[in-house]
């Protein structure tokens, strides 16, 4: 009886969930015994690198893929079964697939008309959402989709999927065509859409930046699997596996042997803040380039390390260090305010370091 | 300077003439073979060739009011008729095939089912003809309107099937997508979207089909006999049978006009063509 409630719960907070999907195309398993909840009202991201199956995933949602096995429930209700004309959703494709012979208000209201608005309602929608993506009425509303620029048509395509009211908006790398300016741009547009009209967002990307910058929460997917779900600070600081880590953001990746008092490695013992268990196994230690200290300051760390500079590369606002230690390469991330970044040469010898606590996770091989 | 560089600089000097050159072989050949005989039957048509090709020095209208009366009118009206109900059957039989070759069949099929349409083509006209003659007896058809129109449906398939593939095999499938995840159920995506973005195929395909049957002569001789006259088949009468080749000569004008004044409305209407 628990476990009834507990799932009518489920069901009224979350948006959509996922139980158990699989999907196979030939020898290929696209979504492997996927589970997953996507709650009402939030910005939700499927990040992974091509070929990982979380546009799969999406078009699942959608009901432009049926799973082999698994069960689809989209605002309390089991669509499994039903195909996408009767789900209620919203979808902005990759490449947009606006309608070519269709004007923008004629493509806008196309999911209105075929619902039966009248006239009068059908304008005053299609009119409202183009206010809503900023694109003024009077201008565009006549043009055709050919004469429109790719962020203008990105703004339509939105338009168009929202239009409709659905329960979902669904997501599917819409920023890839766009150079990084206007994309940049899009990004926080996107962001400022979600927040106006409140409807959950599912939004599937390769690019950890894009997940990073918009998301309330991110699935970062792996060969068909959910590797972690959390919020953009949980999957970059908490990373709970090696590929979660070197995925989102960057880290240096030092291989060891958890022993009583840290981690042996060939570069000597690392003390880490928590080990899991892992005594005796082999490691892997995660480390971002921005938590290590470099210079005096770093001599004195918990972890303390002397090395060669071999490399460094002014970014603008960070600068970046190139750090050899016995045969390892560091990677040393530093504002370029700091104080010590006048005095970082080439083939001079430097410390690097950090205290335990500050590693990104211990991942065992 | 090598005979290379002289004859490039030859060339820079002297590029109408280079063109001229490089066109010279097709415009002897479309002047002689194409350009002349049409002057020739202009100059027929308007009694400027008399008897035993003769220069008169008159024009006349008489060919063309002779080529105006009711009997050539009511064929000129039968093979309209007749390349209309073979441009819609080529079009009802080819799109669910195209559809099917662009948007369903299997992407390793796709070629081979494509080929398989076209390699029947590669057999003369005459004999695929001389083939339906042999079926349409055994059906009892023979020398009727239903054994004209499959014929000359049989004949102008492909046609009509492969502009229409082309532009469905164009045909974005994400848009189709978006029109599902929009509302719309199959059948309203296909009259919404996927029929007036294949409406340069079919604009294609119809012209393709249309007017070449107006004119069609052998299909309606071999499987009509007699009883389907078409303008093709009278104008051949008049030339041949008759030996009047005036009349014939301002039929064939007319009809030429009567088709280019069509085609200039068609395309007006319809816009672009994919061809």
């Amino acid at each position: 009886m628990v476990e009834k409630t507990d799932y009518i719960a489920s069901k009224v907070e979350n948006m959509v969930i996922l139980r158990d999907i699989v999907k196979k195309f030939g020898k290929v398993v696209a979504s492997d015994h996927v589970n997953m909840e996507i709650k009402r009202n939030e910005f939700f991201s499927l990040l992974g690198p091509s070929g990982s199956g979380k546009t799969t995933l999406l078009r699942i949602i959608a009901g432009l893929e049926k799973p082999d096995s698994g069960i689809v429930i989209l605002d309390g209700r089991d669509v499994t079964n039903l195909p996408p004309y009767k789900r209620n959703i919203g979808m902005v494709f990759q490449h947009l697939a606006l309608f070519p012979h269709m004007t923008v208000y004629d493509n806008i209201a196309y999911g209105l008309k075929i619902r039966k608005l009248s006239n009068s309602e059908v304008k005053k929608r299609v009119y409202d959402m183009l206010e809503l993506v900023k694109m003024p009425p009077e201008i565009f509303a006549n043009r055709k989709p050919g004469q429109l620029s790719g962020g203008q048509q990105q703004r339509v395509a939105i338009a168009r999927a929202l239009v409709t009211e659905p329960a979902v908006l669904l997501l599917d790398e819409p920023l890839g065509a766009l150079d990084l300016k206007i994309r940049q741009h899009m990004m926080l547009e996107l962001k400022r859409i979600q927040r106006t009209v409140g409807t959950t967002f599912i939004y599937v990307t390769h690019d950890q930046g894009e997940a990073l910058v918009m998301s309330d929460r991110i699935a970062v997917i792996r060969e068909g699997r959910v590797e972690q779900v959390g919020t953009p600070s949980e999957v970059y600081e908490k990373p709970k596996t090696k590929f979660v880590a070197s995925f989102i953001g960057e880290a240096n990746f030092i291989d060891g042997i958890v022993k009583e008092e840290g981690i042996s490695t060939s570069i000597g013992p690392i003390k880490v803040s928590r080990t899991h268990n892992l005594l005796g196994k082999r490691v892997v230690v995660s480390i971002r380039p921005e938590r290590i200290r470099i210079g005096e300051e770093a001599r004195f760390l918990e972890n303390s390390y002397e090395g060669k500079i071999r490399e460094v590369v002014y970014k603008g606002d960070t600068l970046i260090v190139m750090v050899t230690l016995d045969g390892i390469g560091l990677k040393v991330s530093i504002p370029s305010t700091h104080p010590e970044s006048r005095r970082l040469d080439i083939n001079t010898r430097t410390w690097v370091g950090w205290n335990a606590g500050d590693e990104a996770g211990v991942f065992e091989v | 300077m090598s005979m290379a560089e002289l004859l490039i600089d030859f060339i820079r000097e002297h590029r109408s003439l280079t063109i001229l050159l490089i066109l010279g072989p097709a415009l002897i050949y479309l002047a002689i073979y194409f350009f002349a005989p049409f002057l020739i039957t202009i100059l027929y048509s308007i009694g400027f060739i008399g008897r035993r090709g003769v220069i008169t020095w008159k024009v006349t209208i008489e060919f063309y009011r002779q080529a105006f009366r009711g009997v050539y009118l009511k064929v000129f009206y039968n093979s309209i008729v007749l390349a209309a109900i073979t441009t819609l059957g080529t079009l009802v039989m080819s799109y669910p095939l195209a559809y099917y070759l662009a948007l369903k069949a299997p992407k390793k099929w796709k070629n081979t089912l494509v080929i398989g349409i076209i390699v029947p083509y590669w057999v003369s006209f005459l004999l695929r003809t001389y083939a339906l003659m042999n079926i349409l007896t055994m059906l009892g058809q023979m020398f009727t309107y239903e054994a004209v129109v499959i014929g000359m449906v049989y004949d102008y398939l492909p046609f009509m099937i492969l502009p229409l593939y082309a532009s469905l095999e164009k045909l974005d499938k994400s848009l189709l997508e978006a029109s599902y995840t929009l509302g719309a159920s199959p059948l309203k995506t296909f009259l919404k979207v996927t029929l007036p973005l294949s409406k340069p195929g079919i604009a294609s395909g119809t012209i393709l089909v249309f007017v070449p049957a107006i004119g069609e002569f052998v299909v309606p001789v071999m499987l009509g006999g007699a009883s389907v006259p078409t303008i093709g088949v009278i104008t051949w009468n008049l030339f041949l049978k008759f030996h009047n080749w005036w009349r014939g000569a301002a039929l064939s004008i007319l009809y030429i006009a009567v088709v280019l004044a069509a085609l200039i409305i068609y395309v007006k209407k319809v816009g672009e063509l994919e061809i």
